[in-house]
């Protein structure tokens, strides 16, 4: 289910138009909205898995939305480890859930 | 890059550091993660009601606008999408990010803020849940709905605003509840510690649902007394049911969160497993509380202190928020967890006593301000909602602290 978008914010009034923005997550369009960061754009799309632990394949997605958890870490154009909640979006680019990477991932080292 | 003074974090304490600096002709540069400067700034969006005053809206990504403005007008340069990862004394700052890989700085400002603490139970990890801070900047920052039902996990200041914004944009919120007792939690739940802290709360609630639960509250007798007149169902705060006598126990679901098991506590503070039951919801946030961010001051090798009055660890500091590390300064929640207002004014005075370090402002300019600032401060504090409390004993605990490490130093 789509969590979707705060509309109507009862202190800040209507959702501002801002220019859409699309990119890929594992290869499916998902549409943002330009200025915000790709957790946002995921979460709002209804994506909540963001990726699965090495080890235990266990799903993480967005835990403390502040660039600490590092849960929300993700592939963007081929560069691993992008923390979605601090990277903004920008049109085409290609965002790979982390469990599709090849090779040693901290995630083996630190058991996820 | 070579500069007068770095300031690590862009919130309210790092911007307004950065302005003070460079008003005074500094070479400032501030650095951040993100990718908008802000900080929790960015977030925070929500009516404040204070004794004697007529309530009114903290919109806190309007005040960030107007810290950066002033910055950038001052002449502050940014360096942002940024992390600092090493400071070497004299100091030099390594960073990851886009743009410069090292900054050589005179003088550091350190203004890193706080973070969540996590709550942590079986399920904590699956995806749809999170600190009521990613929930709060969902809503605020990003305007994206987190979930359709909600469970909040723990009863402070914090859980109770995010709880209340998560009702006022549609979300359920099915209750706020205690973390279960536990080795992680404390066992058994301190009931009378939350009850102190929903007193604590009342004189400032945004609503006159918790003035009034405040004022039945205070005609009672100790607190751990009155938590056994919680009714398991819990109590209206706002048009939220915060729930002191019922606990988390478990977090359910098949890839995401489906379901919380939550059980009724004991007057005493037990869980009361008969009572345990699956609640629906898709989404939970946690408060665990706030911890300052003290990993670049310990690299930058400023003394640590525990303040026992706050539970917490804190660069010790002077009054001119100087540390035991030659030319580093804190300012903000790294300092003490009081709200972006009293941040900001700590950032104007680490700026200062820069700026009065760097040789850039006279002793007399520089008392006149100090003085006028620390005003501000006692002012501020007479009347805003504290996120911690025991704020003054603290903040005298860190005073004598450091007169004590001076004294040390000077042996």
């Amino acid at each position: 289910m789509a969590a979707g978008r705060v509309l109507d914010h009862p202190l800040l009034g209507p959702l501002p138009d801002v220019p859409a923005v699309t990119f890929r997550f594992n290869g499916q369009p998902v549409q943002a909205r330009e200025g915000e960061t790709i957790a946002a754009a995921l979460w709002a799309a209804g994506i909540k898995t963001f990726r699965y632990t090495g080890p235990g394949k266990e799903p993480r997605g967005v835990y403390c939305g502040i660039g600490h958890c590092y849960d929300c870490r993700v592939t963007v154009d081929g560069v691993p480890d992008v923390r979605s909640c601090l990277e903004p979006v920008r049109a085409d680019i290609q965002v790979q859930g982390a469990w599709e990477r090849q090779g040693p991932s901290a995630d083996k080292v630190n058991g996820g | 890059m070579k500069v007068d003074v770095a300031i690590v974090g862009a919130g309210p304490a790092g911007l307004a550091a950065a302005a003070a600096a460079a008003e005074h002709g500094l070479d400032t540069i501030i650095v951040d993660e993100g990718f908008e400067p802000g900080g929790r700034l960015l977030s925070q969006v929500h009516e404040i009601s204070e004794p004697r005053r007529a309530a009114h809206v903290w919109n806190g990504p309007r005040v960030a606008a107007e810290l950066v403005a002033a910055a950038k007008n001052a002449g502050a340069q940014f360096c942002l999408r940024s992390t600092v990862w090493g400071l070497f004394p004299g100091w030099r700052i390594v960073l990851h990010g886009p743009g410069a890989a090292e900054i050589e700085a005179d003088r550091l400002v350190v203004a890193t803020g706080a973070m969540q603490l996590p709550v942590a139970l079986p399920g904590w990890t699956l995806p749809g849940v999170m600190t009521v801070g990613a929930a709060q900047s969902m809503i605020n920052h990003h305007r994206v709905l987190p979930g359709r039902r909600a469970v909040v996990i723990g009863i402070d200041l914090l859980a109770l605003t995010v709880a209340q914004q998560l009702a006022s944009v549609g979300v359920e919120v099915a209750g706020v509840v205690m973390p279960a007792p536990g080795p992680l939690a404390g066992a058994p739940a301190d009931l009378g510690r939350v009850v102190d802290e929903l007193l604590r709360l009342a004189a400032w609630a945004p609503a006159a649902g918790l003035r009034l639960a405040g004022r039945v509250l205070q005609g009672s007798a100790a607190s751990h007394l009155v938590a056994r007149l919680f009714p398991p169902d819990g109590v209206g705060v706002w048009d939220i049911a915060v729930m002191p006598r019922r606990a988390a126990l478990e977090i359910r679901g098949n890839g995401s969160v489906e379901s919380v098991i939550l059980a009724d506590l004991t007057p005493a503070g037990e869980l009361d497993m008969r009572t345990a039951r699956e609640v629906e919801v898709d989404l939970v946030c946690t408060s665990g509380g706030l911890a300052p961010l003290t990993e670049l001051p310990e690299i930058a090798g400023c003394r640590i202190s525990y303040v026992d009055e706050w539970g917490a660890s804190v660069p010790l500091h002077g009054p001119a928020l100087e540390t035991t590390a030659e030319g580093v300064f804190v300012a903000g929640s790294v300092t003490g967890v009081e709200g972006a207002p009293i941040a900001a004014l700590q950032g104007r005075l680490a700026g200062y006593a820069v700026a009065r370090a760097a040789g850039r402002m006279p002793r007399g300019e520089y008392d006149a301000e100090l003085q006028r600032v620390q005003k501000e401060l006692t002012d501020i504090r007479r009347h805003a909602i504290p996120l911690w409390p025991n704020i003054d004993a603290g903040r005298a605990a860190i005073a004598g602290l450091w007169q004590e490490a001076r004294r040390g130093a000077r042996v």
